[in-house]
């Protein structure tokens, strides 16, 4: 074994993360205003999850506006983003029970990598709930 | 418009890396670079790369002293997004074997 040998467990992070990067640079191809959310020179640390039965990717990149911190956001599939950036973030939407309205795909912001992603993944969960509900049902 | 980067680490240790780099113009991406980099002492190197620099999509195999030893071109003009498939295909499958060979560790 040389010194340059890496163990199967690494290799596999290792391919799997290749993987998630590929499929990152194709969602800036079908979605470039990617590129408008998140800095030049960016470290990115990429999450895949299940939302409506489709695979999203989630991206934490750090925080532009909050040194030290990051912000994860959707960034594929495109057309996720493109609905993500329709929207500004809907600060009275948690007040429904604690159920988000709408698919809340808009980005979240933790003291970690991991942090920002974990709420970002939270809140798509909240929202794929079948009990989730409908914001103008409950304002009526 | 200039270039923008992103560089993703592939371990937990930060020796294995991906870096990611595009040019936009009329808001398309025109330029990508994708390219596996992994450390020697105390700097990152590319090992693999698949780009359409020059007008043409292409995979770079590079050594230690950052020359490029073999260039390929992508049979069949494909676009950027098609590129990148073939790109994640043959990394994800042969990145050990590209750096054994960027290590000299052939055998």
């Amino acid at each position: 074994m040389s010194d340059h040998s890496i163990d199967p467990e690494r290799a596999a992070l290792i391919t799997r993360r290749m993987g998630q990067a590929f499929a990152f640079a194709r969602d800036v191809i079908d979605a470039p205003s990617i590129l408008d959310e998140i800095p030049d020179g960016s470290t990115l640390l990429f999450r895949d999850i299940e939302y409506h039965g489709e695979q999203v990717r989630l991206t934490a990149h750090p925080s532009p506006d909050r040194p030290g911190w990051w912000t994860a956001r959707v960034t594929g599939p495109a057309q996720l983003v493109t609905e993500s950036r329709r929207w500004d973030p809907p600060i009275e939407t948690r007040a429904i029970g604690g159920k988000w309205s709408s698919p809340p795909s808009f980005p979240e912001s933790g003291p970690t990598a991991t942090d920002a992603l974990d709420a970002l993944e939270e809140k798509l969960h909240e929202s794929d709930r079948p009990q989730t509900m409908a914001r103008g049902a409950k304002d009526r | 418009m200039p270039p923008v980067d992103f560089l993703a680490p592939l371990d937990d240790e930060g020796l294995e890396w991906i870096r990611c780099r595009f040019t936009t113009e009329r808001g398309q991406v025109t330029i990508f670079t994708i390219q596996y980099e992994t450390t020697v002492g105390e700097q990152t190197m590319p090992v693999a790369r698949y780009d359409n620099a020059h007008g043409f999509p292409h995979r770079d195999l590079l050594d230690r002293r950052g020359r490029i030893i073999a260039k390929s071109p992508l049979a069949g003009a494909p676009t950027p997004k098609e590129a990148l498939h073939i790109g994640e295909r043959d990394i994800v499958e042969n990145w050990q074997r590209y750096r054994q060979r960027f290590f000299g560790d052939q055998g």
